[in-house]
């Protein structure tokens, strides 16, 4: 038994999410990666370059996917709270890390 | 494959929309591309041949060198040695009329030559606009807005177009096995049309999904530089090459530049130490009083190479040691090469003339399906306002009909016209006389498609891209005949 049926109804609220807290948690999922890889902030180095590929390749998997969640708000909450935890990490590494 | 049919239903709209909101720029951005991986044979072809000697031979490159420095002392602040002379860099020894410009497309340049007796000819030489115009034309997806909005529009679209792969992906996957060689051209227009669409789409996806990713990248890489600036610590160390940089500056400052090695010379130490690496130009630049740095592009059709142009090494002038090799083929550390990997997939810059042309085909093929899109979408709209009892289209759809065709058409029709009008006349120099000659043609077959009767539309625009891309063969013909 469906507990719902996907719409294309609602696509403003999912694409949001996908920008805002969807950009957010991708940040946060590059950061992670970027202090796990001991990257430094100077662009011309290889692991800086990656992780702006890493980047892209996020946009583009959660941009067209984020219709997937039944409807904008279940896409917003579950966005922002995975950018939160992800975000959360990063800090915990960052000062584990200094 | 089995997918949920109201997730494929919710797709199939969202790759509708996505592809009617994106697909006009999208053709512009593929034609254009596709045309553009040919930018510097295009721009050679265009460019009108500079009233000088012969280039000098590479031996007599130091004479010429030293004749024109003498003449020209402030050239020394910024100058190119051409290894390998064409008709846009026609001459040895060149530099720009003003340096320490930072400009993408062609600037004033003098070229410098001996004549006969030795002595110094110089002559004023801007390569044609027309080639770098169309390569603007496909960054900035057809739009004539400038840096940095264009990139972020660019950027937009870039991103609409992975939505549109990936819902187009699900959209299909169901009735993969059934359709994937399906093409039934005598079973109505809009089952022609969703063939075609089909085996264009999936036959070229793997170059769909780099060129989708590497827009991205090209459009947003500076706002994620400075993201992951803010995020991570400062470089612990610095380049190899920016060490010995400093060091460099640290020893007693000459008054001059300290004597470079002959072009020759340098050629030499490079072949030593990379020894499949062709070097195409030489860039010398004054960093600052006592200092010169040493930029060689080149390439090698071994390897993939970073830029459409090749690949860059920084080489020490006074030396020939090479400095960096991180942009260099052949040399490049492992994950360099996976990095140039990307950029080269996007441009089509390894396996020589052969890959170009297959860049060229799919972008091409890229155009065509979009058109096949488009025209699949206002089929499909069409059929829709009929099942509702219309009779003939509603006005949205007559809309979008006319700035399909209009838009497609006219880009076609303009770039013909750029290219057949620079063979023609030297007139077109400016890079506004340029854009102005485009989005004229542009703009004048958006009218015809708004004014012409429906029956009409697509013989008239068509005709008039027809003609004017054949009249490019045709005057080629003509003034090799007349001269």
């Amino acid at each position: 038994m469906r507990k719902y049926t996907y719409t294309s109804q609602n696509w403003f609220a999912k694409v949001t999410a996908a920008v805002v807290p969807g950009n957010i948690l991708t940040f946060g999922l590059v950061g992670v990666v970027g202090i796990l890889s001991h990257a430094d902030s100077d662009p011309r180095t290889a692991s800086a370059q990656f992780l702006t590929w890493l980047t892209v390749l996020l946009w583009c998997i959660i941009l067209p996917t984020c219709f997937l969640f039944s409807n904008g708000k279940r896409a917003w909450n579950y966005l922002s709270v995975s950018a939160l935890c992800v975000w959360g990490l990063f800090f915990v590494l960052k000062a584990l890390q200094a | 494959m089995k997918i949920r049919t109201d997730i494929v239903q919710m797709y199939r709209d969202i790759h509708s929309w996505v592809g009617i909101l994106a697909g006009l720029f999208l053709f512009v951005a593929f034609y254009a591309g596709g045309i553009s991986v040919f930018e510097v044979p295009l721009q050679n072809w265009l460019t009108k041949p500079a009233a000088l000697p012969a280039p000098v031979s590479v031996q007599q490159m130091p004479d010429l060198m030293q004749k024109a420095f003498a003449a020209y002392p402030e050239a020394q602040q910024e100058y190119t040695v051409v290894l390998s002379p064409t008709v846009s860099l026609p001459a040895r020894l060149m530099w720009p009329v003003q340096a320490g410009q930072r400009h993408a497309g062609p600037v004033d340049m003098i070229a410098a030559s001996l004549d006969a007796k030795g002595y110094l000819v110089t002559v004023k030489h801007k390569p044609s606009e027309v080639a770098h115009f169309i390569d603007e034309l496909h960054e900035n997806v057809g739009l004539p807005v400038f840096m940095p909005y264009s990139r972020w529009f660019m950027g937009i679209i870039a991103l609409l177009y992975a939505i549109a792969l990936v819902s187009g992906v699900i959209v299909f996957l169901p009735m993969l096995a059934k359709n994937l060689f399906a093409l039934r051209l005598v079973k109505g227009a809009w089952k022609k049309w969703l063939d075609i669409h089909n085996l264009l789409g999936v036959f070229s996806l793997p170059f769909h999904v780099v060129i989708a990713l590497s827009s991205v990248l090209f459009a947003y890489h500076g706002v994620i530089h400075n993201v992951q600036a803010m995020m991570f610590s400062a470089p612990a160390a610095i380049h190899n090459h920016h060490s010995h940089a400093e060091k460099v500056e640290h020893q007693p400052i000459a008054q001059s530049f300290p004597p470079t090695l002959a072009p020759e010379e340098i050629v030499r130490a490079l072949q030593k130490q990379a020894p499949g690496f062709v070097p195409d130009v030489l860039n010398y630049a004054a960093a600052d009083k006592a200092k010169q740095t040493l930029y060689v592009i080149g390439h090698d059709e071994h390897y993939m190479m970073r830029g459409p142009a090749g690949g860059l090494a920084q080489l020490d002038p006074v030396s020939g040691k090479i400095l960096s090799t991180e942009y260099m083929p052949g040399l490049q550390s492992a994950p360099f090469s996976i990095l140039t990997t990307f950029f080269a997939l996007h441009f089509g810059s390894f396996g020589g003339n052969a890959v170009k042309f297959g860049y060229l085909i799919l972008g091409l093929v890229g155009a065509f399906l979009f058109y096949s899109g488009n025209r699949l979408w206002l089929i499909s709209r069409y059929r829709k306002e009929q099942k509702n009892g219309a009779t003939e289209p509603g006005k949205g759809t007559k809309f979008l009909t006319r700035l399909t065709y209009g838009s497609i058409f006219g880009c076609v029709s303009g770039i013909s016209v750029l290219i057949s009008t620079a063979l023609l006349t030297p007139y077109l120099g400016s890079y506004l006389s340029v854009s102005l000659l485009y989005y004229a043609v542009f703009c004048i077959c958006l009218g015809v498609s708004f004014v012409v009767p429906d029956t009409m539309r697509v013989r008239v625009l068509g005709m008039c891209a027809v003609m004017t891309t054949l009249a490019i063969p045709l005057i080629y013909v003509c003034k090799s005949l007349v001269s």
